[in-house]
């Protein structure tokens, strides 16, 4: 069996280098033809938008492009589960092939394990040719060296028909195209029919409104938990600190993404607020610190939680009462955390033309809607012409993209937010005051940067 | 002599596959990380020898010492409450059950083993979830007692893992010492009862003597084991509440693997290794001592 | 009756109901070492998405086989899993079983000058966690030019550990046979064979079955070993399963995990009794 899969490497080696040199010639066709597209007049630039628009992106290449004989290989994070998300792709990478002749290879990756094995497989010069870069994750594959810039390839109408497109820059250098957001935008969930019932007309919109609702709701039931936000869990720091951070005006980094920004003075008053939540007003309870966000969304299911800081994307479905969902609170600025996730193409990538145009046939309308209606994902509009009609509990919230905020860039983002996370259960636990959080914060952020 | 010498050639014969696997995939790798021990590697570009800068380092690391506490906690908690289980049940099935009782017994005793440890994490997690509704915090309520936020705060968090280790492991130490009490020779029992001695004189008279070189490898694999708690304690904490469950591996893991600190990693690696190799070896001494009596 | 017929009678009592209360509490551990795969079948066939368990879920739940249905007939990849995971499993356990058990052999029963240091040296290289040497190992592997295949995610399991184990069963192996077999002219291998291998077989048994369970339950290292997907094995497969954006699906997971459970779980009950036989055979023997 291994002398056999030994052979069957060794073939894949061959065809792939004989692909490569076959396709040398029309692949710096292709080149010049997209450059030439960028220079000529308005008429043609139109029409390449407009062409890019419709169904199959791959259609662009109708100027002669055609990738027969490569073989691009596609990581994909795990969107729905592993058979729906296989299943989904193979069909519609059968339609990229059938119109350019690429074939694509794919590998769905675990969101736990993502990094690992991005690390481990271009250590082995086995990296895949596009990949899936969870939002924030781009700077240390940068710093790896294996991500190739990508602005060149796109012309400035379809950068401008992206909505997040500008989000993707690392250092002014385009390494990432976005691909998925809006799924898992941060908001608060507000049981109406427990409000109404302890006397709170409107839900909360701002952190003093807040705590007035929380003290009424378990002034009529004091077995209810009134307000919750994760304090476990992958989503803990980004659902908590991070929120009231910029809610109170702050952001994760400086300007110039040249460091983090733990220490300020919007930093103090979040963490302040959170710890005064448990120990002053007492609305938050500290069950909390053991609570991911998918215990809490179960409660809510239940009945048993007036407020919660959530995020779209889980299934809402058994909630049989009124429930509302509201962009996140404001502190001193309303902010809520939209996640967007990219793809990338490696500068490893055999044929690079053929790798973007693989990009872009993924990231349009078609496939978009698709991945929507058939992975039961919550994607929001990520370009300008996409015609997406989010679910009328969450359509305020979609329809006003500027209340929120994407994850900036910035070294270990995992590493940061683990930290982070560690942090803010020690300040719950009264184990940490917020200044020496915000302290120590600063301080492994900047160790991050001299690593 | 010569028959010594032979034996000795032979022996190596036998020693040698073995010897190969575990020079090339145990005995070198161990060297590598010693070597990382001493460099700045972020796993990708090539490591950059810094001297000793990530051992000094290690006692201002909050979270390393914090670890470093966990570790000797697992360790002297787990340890002897798995082995006087194991050695307990072992013995009253050994005596009392060995009918189709003890074997279902011992057969159900033995299943935690076979699953992983992920999943074992898994449904515990919702076992000792903190609201009313879980299945620890009903049990409570069967009492009286009020509901606790078992993984929320460090104390019960820790014994929630020990509890969770030990259900996961004792079940594997069962087996094997089972199997050297009834490879404890008969006649030695009776001698025993002749002499007028009751079970339970019997029980540390002959049995335990008898198991020695058993309980001492079944000690020594148990000691090594709860140094490296890591999957359970993952699973169901993440370290948390703060550092407070966290153990050494689990800080090898997040700074090596989301870190991107396989140096300063493979430093911490190397600690836990000295020290797992300082307690056998007072555990060697312990045993060979005993045997001595 | 007189008086120590009814001391008996009253001691026969206590001691019966010291009896049932020893049944019981073992029934105790019993019930709280099954419990948690109750909770992963039940939820497997519930047919909602949330793990918890509890009277009115139960009573209000929709029984139904759609989660394993989609497991076995998924693109058929979960049975492919299965089966990888199977071979790389028994291939390790055939060349642990056969190298530690030569090993011990040899440390147990040969004189070796340095013998004893290397044994300590066996010992040693156990005491350091996998994630130390994941990295130093998958690099061995790369350069070996075995990446993804079933020989380079198998060479690094075979480990020390087997060795210490069947050691100090094989110290029971009584050395007037290897005397007598060795004045009868025995080779050293046919002595091996022919009277070692069969005396030592309830820890070769325990070895085997403990090995499976290692190499079926390992996550971290069939994730590096193998960036071809197609190598995956059954346990890594199932860990990922919760992992899409999408809400997590619990009764599918343990579904997954239940799937991932019962191979080892059969092995072991089928050679649970072979192992008991064993063990009752060398316990009457002495």
């Amino acid at each position: 069996m291994t002398c056999k899969k030994r052979w069957t490497a060794l073939l894949l080696v061959v065809c792939l280098l004989l692909g490569t040199a076959a396709c040398a010639g029309k692949g710096a066709a292709g080149t010049t033809t997209a450059a030439a597209a960028e220079t000529t007049t308005a008429a043609a630039e139109t029409t390449a938008a407009a062409a890019e628009t419709t169904a199959a992106a791959a259609e662009t290449t109708a100027a002669g492009k055609s990738y027969q004989g490569t073989t691009l290989k596609v990581w994909l994070a795990t969107l729905n589960s592993e058979d729906v998300d296989a299943k989904f792709w193979k069909e519609h990478f059968q339609t990229f092939t059938e119109k350019t002749g690429c074939a694509v290879e794919l590998t769905l990756v675990d969101w736990g394990t993502m990094f690992t094995q991005y690390t481990t497989a271009f250590m082995a010069n086995e990296g895949p040719d596009v990949l899936y870069v969870p939002g924030g994750g781009a700077y240390d594959l940068v710093q790896m060296g294996v991500l190739a810039d990508v602005q060149d390839y796109f012309t400035d109408e379809e950068k401008d028909n992206l909505l997040y497109w500008d989000t993707g820059a690392v250092n002014g250098k385009w390494y990432t195209v976005p691909f998925d957001g809006g799924g898992s935008q941060r908001c608060m969930f507000f049981n109406m029919d427990l409000l109404k019932a302890a006397g709170v007309e409107d839900y909360p919109k701002t952190w003093d409104e807040l705590v007035a609702a929380a003290k009424k709701v378990l002034a009529y039931d004091s077995s209810l938990y009134a307000y919750m936000t994760p304090l476990s869990g992958p989503h803990a720091p980004l659902s908590t600190y991070e929120q009231l951070l910029y809610q109170a005006g702050g952001s994760m980094m400086n300007a110039d993404c040249s460091a983090y920004a733990f220490d300020s003075d919007a930093s103090l008053k979040a963490v302040t607020f959170l710890h005064d939540m448990i120990y002053k007003d007492k609305i938050l309870s500290k069950d909390c610190v053991s609570m991911t966000a998918e215990n809490i969304t179960d409660l809510f299911t239940e009945g048993k939680v007036a407020m919660c800081s959530s995020y779209i994307g889980w299934d809402t479905s058994g909630c049989d009462f009124n429930w509302v969902a509201a962009t996140d609170l404001k502190g001193t600025t309303e902010a809520a955390l939209n996640p967007i996730d990219y793809l990338s193409v490696s500068n490893t990538a055999s044929n690079m033309d053929a790798a973007v145009d693989l990009v872009k046939f993924i990231i349009s309308d078609a496939v978009c809607d698709d991945v929507r209606a058939t992975l039961d994902v919550g994607m929001g509009k990520m370009t300008k012409t996409d015609q997406y009609q989010p679910d009328a509990h969450f359509q305020d919230i979609m329809e006003h993209p500027e209340r929120s905020y994407s994850q900036p860039n910035g070294p270990s983002m995992s590493d940061v937010f683990a930290n982070l996370n560690d942090l803010q259960q020690m300040v719950a636990m009264d184990e940490l005051t917020p200044q020496e959080f915000c302290t120590q914060a600063q301080a492994m952020g900047d160790s991050e940067f001299t690593k | 002599m010569r028959n010594l010498r032979k034996s000795g050639a032979v022996g190596w014969g036998f020693v040698l596959p073995s010897f190969l696997f575990v020079a090339a995939f145990s005995a070198l790798p161990i060297l590598g990380g010693a070597y990382y021990s001493f460099t700045r590697f972020n796993g990708f570009n090539a490591p950059e020898w810094i001297g000793l800068e990530n051992y000094a380092a290690l006692p201002r690391d909050g979270d390393f010492l914090r670890a470093l506490q966990n570790t000797g906690i697992f360790a002297l908690v787990i340890v002897p409450c798995e082995i006087v289980l194991a050695l307990a049940i072992a013995a009253v099935l050994a005596e009392k059950y060995q009918n189709a009782f003890g074997r279902f017994v011992r057969g159900a005793l033995f299943v935690p083993v076979l699953c992983s440890s992920a999943l074992a994490g898994n449904i515990f997690y919702y076992v000792f979830s903190a609201d009313g509704g879980s299945l620890a915090n009903t049990v409570l309520s069967w009492f009286g007692a009020a509901r606790v936020n078992w993984l929320g705060s460090r104390g019960t968090a820790l014994g929630v893992i020990c509890f969770v280790n030990i259900w996961k492991n004792f079940g594997y130490y069962l087996v094997i010492l089972y199997a050297g009490i009834m490879d404890v020779p008969r006649v030695l029992y009776e001698a025993a009862e002749i002499d007028g001695a009751s079970k339970t004189q019997q029980f540390f008279h002959v049995t335990l003597p008898s198991l020695k070189s058993v309980v001492y490898i079944v000690v020594t694999l148990c000691t090594i084991a709860s140094f490296q708690v890591f999957d359970i304690a993952y699973v169901m904490t993440g370290g948390g509440p703060g550092n407070g469950t966290t153990s050494l591996v689990l800080e090898i893991y997040s700074k090596a693997f989301k870190g991107y600190r396989f140096g300063y990693a493979s430093a911490i690696g190397m600690v836990l290794f000295l020290l797992v190799i300082a307690v056998t070896l007072a555990q060697r001494k312990f045993f060979r001592e005993r045997a001595e009596e | 009756m007189n008086i120590g017929s009814a001391r008996a009678c009253r001691r026969s009592l206590r001691s019966r109901a010291g009896n049932l209360l020893l049944a019981l509490l073992l029934l105790l551990l019993v019930a709280i070492c099954i419990y948690p795969f109750i909770h992963m079948v039940l939820v497997s066939l519930m047919g909602a998405k949330s793990m918890k368990l509890s009277w009115d879920r139960l009573l209000h739940a929709q029984w139904t086989l759609k989660n394993y249905r989609r497991i076995l007939s998924g693109s058929g990849s979960y049975l492919r899993y299965t089966l990888n995971t199977v071979l790389l499993a028994l291939y390790s356990c055939a060349l642990t079983c056969a190298v530690s058990s030569m090993a011990a052999y040899a440390f147990a029963k040969k004189k070796m000058r340095g013998g004893n240091r290397l044994f300590v040296l066996y010992l040693a290289t156990m005491m350091v966690p996998e994630q130390v040497i994941l990295i130093p190992t998958f690099l061995i592997i790369k350069n070996m030019g075995l990446l993804n295949t079933y020989t380079g995610l198998t060479l690094p399991t075979v480990t020390a550990f087997g060795t210490v184990l069947v050691t100090s069963f094989m110290k029971n192996v009584p050395n007037e046979l290897l005397e007598a077999a060795d004045i009868d002219g025995c080779g050293e291998f046919r002595k091996f064979v022919k009277i070692v291998l069969p005396m030592i077989r309830p820890v070769m048994i325990s070895l085997f079955i403990f090995t499976f369970i290692g190499v079926w339950g390992s996550l971290i290292w069939p994730l590096v070993a193998a960036t071809n997907n197609d190598m995956t094995t059954i346990t890594l497969a199932v860990s990922k399963m919760k992992s899409g954006r999408s809400a997590t699906d619990y009764g599918y997971v343990m579904a997954g995990n239940t799937v991932a459970f019962l191979p080892p779980f059969l092995l072991y009950l089928f050679l649970q009794r072979q192992f008991v036989e064993g063990i009752a055979l060398s316990g009457i023997k002495a």
